[in-house]
């Protein structure tokens, strides 16, 4: 890809893709690292894009399989998947996003979690992090992104009715976890 | 408010952090610099292959092994190893590396992008991470994962990451009955791929995969 479509491409994606990571890995290093390595990929690409839809897919297919391969690593799979997500965890307990104090609060410490302009925001961000990687992930692509189901199964490689499944239980537990703030059926 | 909007609205005040953002336009500048860098490195593996020739280690023109030098990356530092080759035969290759004792033993490496024309110095990033026994780089074009059918049975499937085709699967619903199912899985590529799988209390599946050289 050449220089100034690579830059153009950084400005329009880098969010896109940080965002997807995150909803994946649900760590912001990891989310860092991802993004990283796919943009090199893109800087290494030497495929031409069809529009700017075919980017777009090419950019969260590579996100999410990017972020499989963060999963696989030998060390992450030995101390990755319990140390780092305990850790998450336990941070993300310890922290809550801009002023709303929970239990425990680090002094010193900047939180590593996004900002949010009010408490319900910030609620949902926990809510979606508590879930399931597997559900993050289509949970974003649905909500965010506005994929269809057949759409996300095509970028994940998985098929529609797995997709359907793990949405329709997503939105179970979050309104196990939010109560009447998430309307069932959306 | 819509779930849709409320969900949208918290995640457009997630943004890529500013220092990471001007990392990854500044790649752009450093990529270029790097090919000159591969050039160089390129000549000082060929001379580092021929010393390795004489001491009776096959060179890669010559058979089915060769040898190059990697900087390896872990535990916050590095150290720099002779890689032994070997190409299967299947565009994949298998790396072994020998470490000392007070290193630990037998990190394995599968890559199936080593440039053979080039054997100049790889690096392998895992920052903070501890290896420990036997570790395996798994081939890029394969996707292992765990994945739970309409019926809900729950499968270990290998895919290619290409074309998402399965080569190979496993149904271990009666096996993870007790939470943990372990097993082989033969893709007919060379390796024998062996998992492990673990269900939390969460209800998701944490997968061990590890390959070997099959011997069939």
């Amino acid at each position: 890809m050449d220089g100034r479509s690579y830059i153009d491409a950084v400005k329009a994606y880098a969010d896109i893709v940080y965002r997807t990571a995150l909803s994946y890995t649900k760590a912001p290093q990891d989310a860092e690292d991802v993004t990283q390595t796919v943009f090199m990929k893109l800087l290494e690409n030497e495929d031409s894009f069809a529009d700017e839809e075919h980017l777009r897919r090419w950019l969260i297919r590579v996100t999410v399989n990017e972020c499989k391969n963060l999963w696989k690593s030998f060390w992450r799979r030995r101390v990755g998947l319990s140390e780092s997500e305990k850790t998450a965890d336990a941070e993300r307990e310890d922290y809550d996003y801009q002023g709303y104090t929970k239990r425990g609060a680090k002094k010193g410490m900047p939180p590593e979690n996004p900002e949010f302009d009010n408490l319900s925001q910030s609620e949902l961000y926990e809510a979606v992090m508590a879930l399931p990687k597997d559900y993050r992930v289509v949970v974003h692509l649905f909500y965010y992104e506005e994929y269809r189901a057949g759409e996300i199964a095509e970028l994940l490689h998985i098929r529609e009715q797995t997709v359907r499944t793990r949405l329709v239980r997503a939105r179970q537990k979050l309104r196990q976890r939010l109560e009447e703030a998430w309307h069932d059926g959306e | 408010m819509e779930n849709k909007k409320w969900y949208q609205e918290t995640f457009d005040q997630v943004h890529v952090p500013d220092k990471l953002l001007g990392k990854v336009m500044d790649m752009e500048n450093q990529t270029k610099a790097k090919k000159g860098w591969r050039y160089a490195m390129g000549a000082l593996g060929t001379a580092f292959a021929l010393f390795v020739a004489s001491n009776g280690i096959c060179y890669a023109a010559t058979g089915e092994t060769w040898v190059s030098r990697v900087t390896i990356y872990f535990n916050g530092g590095s150290i720099e190893k002779d890689v032994t080759w070997q190409d299967n035969g299947d565009g994949t290759f298998l790396g072994t590396v020998e470490m000392d004792s007070d290193e630990e033993t037998g990190l394995v490496m599968f890559r199936d992008d080593v440039d053979m024309t080039n054997n100049g110095t790889y690096s392998f990033e895992e920052d903070g991470m501890t290896a420990d026994g036997n570790a395996e780089y798994v081939s890029s074009v394969i996707d292992c994962v765990v994945e739970e059918d309409e019926d809900g049975s729950v499968w270990v499937r290998v895919r290619v990451r290409e074309d998402g085709v399965c080569k190979a699967e496993t149904d271990i619903t009666a096996d993870l009955a007790d939470g943990f199912a372990e097993g082989e899985l033969p893709c007919g590529d060379g390796f024998a791929y062996h998992y492990q799988v673990t269900q939390t209390e969460a209800g998701e599946y944490e997968l061990m995969l590890s390959a070997e050289l099959s011997e069939e």
